[in-house]
């Protein structure tokens, strides 16, 4: 009995229709006072999609947002009562959407997403630079993480200007427009505020190689193999004055 | 300890405000949901609170009526958060909001039924048994009367003295089912033993634009109305002094506005006899 009582009520949440949920109501039941269930699923699980990509909403209007997060939801809904994080798949969602208009509104969802990401990331330990630099030579074996708050995002557009000024809630800048051209943009939580910046593509690659769990010799090389003047010291001294490394420091 | 006074219920945007405060006896209670993260500043800023303040942590997504168990991997997280910051009390709701299919992001109703009280039992066991406490349960607002073999009262009595779990009375609550599914509000909080009642929240409700002699819709979007406030005034006098903690989670007002609520419901304590 309960477990057909829940099927139908979750099939109710899915079509709206609640004439399944009769056989369990008492006789005088208005089934329309369901719809307070579903419409408080939809209103919360809408919000949070707005919460969480603000400048999508922001470029596309709050009207148009809510039908793409409506569909969103019905197509990809919450798994986890934690919709903090609620939206992974949005990106590509919205790209997967004819729009002929805003064809990089992905680029615009990712950016979105990786700064939640880092928002609620731990900023992670310090690393102790004393320890760093008793490794002389060594250095270039040394194996680091990326802080946890970190976030590397690739685009397809060059949304990044237009992107933080949205996310800065600052009036856009008339003169940018949005080209076709590539962008690598790193994301990173310090002192409490999340920040981001475009990366040349020797430093994506220096990041990324590190990412993957790399020595600074190997990333290194990699950002060289791209651009033969890249300044390991220098990136590393940016890096660790920016606490975008983390613990543990492991050497071969 | 939460202290015997009315507490708000917090949001990050009022963090500043609320350690900045001066007010005594306040505590604050936040949705455990919204800090089951890896960290950042909203986590640090409730730590912050919690290092001044009583806190107690509201569960809304649990599910411990539903048809699976609580999630394993929810209950962790939750027990991080509670190892993190030692909530002096933590609740959930007597609802379902998961299957296998999704979250539901509501509180979606029980039938008060034997086996409905059994599947609820055994997730109050089970949270319990993860964070290694004793929680309270809160009432659902009822917007549809469901065929059950007993009456609310009756069925929470039965679950808190089943599983140990205390109760949380959310007189709005009350207010809202005793209007949608025409109980006797003053009858339901008569029902409860005041040793099961751990805490008592107030909120405000709207009236639904389609119904709107029907139905009322329990959405914490406004100040507490005056018949809910006369309803707290019974379930204090019938209890005797407990927390009271004052819900707002939308439309929210600055703090302040919040503040001079909350001392309308600290104003009540006198009427059990007690001073604070």
């Amino acid at each position: 009995m309960l477990d057909r009582y829940t099927s139908a009520f979750s099939d109710f949440m899915q079509s709206g229709n609640p004439a399944a949920l009769r056989e369990f109501c008492e006789p005088a039941t208005n089934l329309s006072f369901f719809a307070v269930y579903r419409n408080g699923y939809l209103r919360t699980t809408i919000e949070a999609l707005a919460a969480n990509f603000p400048v999508v909403d922001t470029m596309v209007g709050n009207a148009y947002f809510k039908q793409l997060a409506r569909a969103f939801v019905s197509e990809f809904p919450p798994t986890t009562a934690t919709l903090t994080g609620y939206g992974r798949d949005f990106p590509a969602f919205v790209g997967s959407r004819s729009n002929d208009d805003l064809p990089y509104l992905t680029d615009v969802a990712s950016l979105d997403f990786a700064w939640l990401c880092s928002f609620f990331s731990s900023s992670g330990s310090k690393i102790d630079t004393t320890e760093l630099a008793n490794l002389g030579d060594d250095i270039v074996e040394v194996r680091l993480g990326l802080n946890s708050s970190v976030q590397l995002v690739s685009t397809t557009w060059d949304v990044f200007e237009i992107w933080q000024f949205h996310r800065r809630d600052e009036p856009v800048d008339e003169e940018i427009s949005i080209t076709e051209v590539p962008q690598h943009i790193l994301l990173w939580q310090q002192e409490q505020i999340v920040r981001s910046r475009v990366l040349s593509a020797a430093e994506h690659a220096f990041f990324a190689t590190i990412d993957h769990g790399e020595t600074l010799g190997v990333a290194a090389d990699a950002a060289m193999s791209i651009e033969s003047t890249f300044d390991l010291g220098n990136e590393f001294s940016s890096m660790l004055d920016a606490q975008l490394l983390s613990l543990p420091i492991r050497t071969e | 300890m939460i202290p015997v006074a009315a507490g708000v219920g917090l949001k990050p945007e009022h963090f500043s405000a609320a350690l900045a405060t001066t007010c005594s006896d306040l505590w604050f209670e936040v949705h455990a949901e919204n800090y089951m993260i890896g960290g950042g500043a909203r986590l640090d800023g409730l730590i912050a609170i919690r290092e001044q303040f009583p806190v107690s942590l509201h569960g809304i997504g649990a599910s411990i009526g539903g048809p699976l168990p609580p999630s394993r991997d929810h209950l962790r997280y939750l027990k991080q958060l509670v190892d993190l910051l030692e909530p002096a009390m933590i609740s959930e709701h007597a609802v379902w909001s998961r299957d296998a299919r999704q979250y539901y992001a509501d509180l979606l109703p029980l039938p008060r039924t034997r086996e409905a009280m059994q599947r609820l039992c055994d997730g109050i066991d089970e949270m319990q048994t993860a964070l290694g406490r004793k929680i309270l349960i809160e009432n659902p607002a009822n917007y549809v009367a469901l065929v059950s073999e007993m009456d609310e009262p009756e069925f929470l009595l039965e679950v808190a003295r089943t599983t140990g779990a205390g109760l949380l009375v959310d007189v709005n609550n009350i207010y809202v089912s005793a209007h949608n599914c025409g109980i006797d509000a003053k009858g339901y909080i008569d029902a409860i033993p005041p040793e099961l009642v751990g805490e008592i929240h107030i909120a405000g409700h709207h009236v639904d634009e389609n119904y709107p002699d029907q139905l009322l819709i329990d959405s914490h979007s406004a100040p507490v109305v005056a018949p809910v406030w006369d309803l707290l005034d019974h379930a204090i006098k019938t209890y005797g002094p407990k927390p009271i903690l004052l819900e707002r989670d939308a439309n929210i007002p600055p703090f302040v506005e919040l503040l001079i609520e909350r001392d309308l419901a600290q104003n009540v304590y006198p009427l059990c006899g007690s001073v604070h």
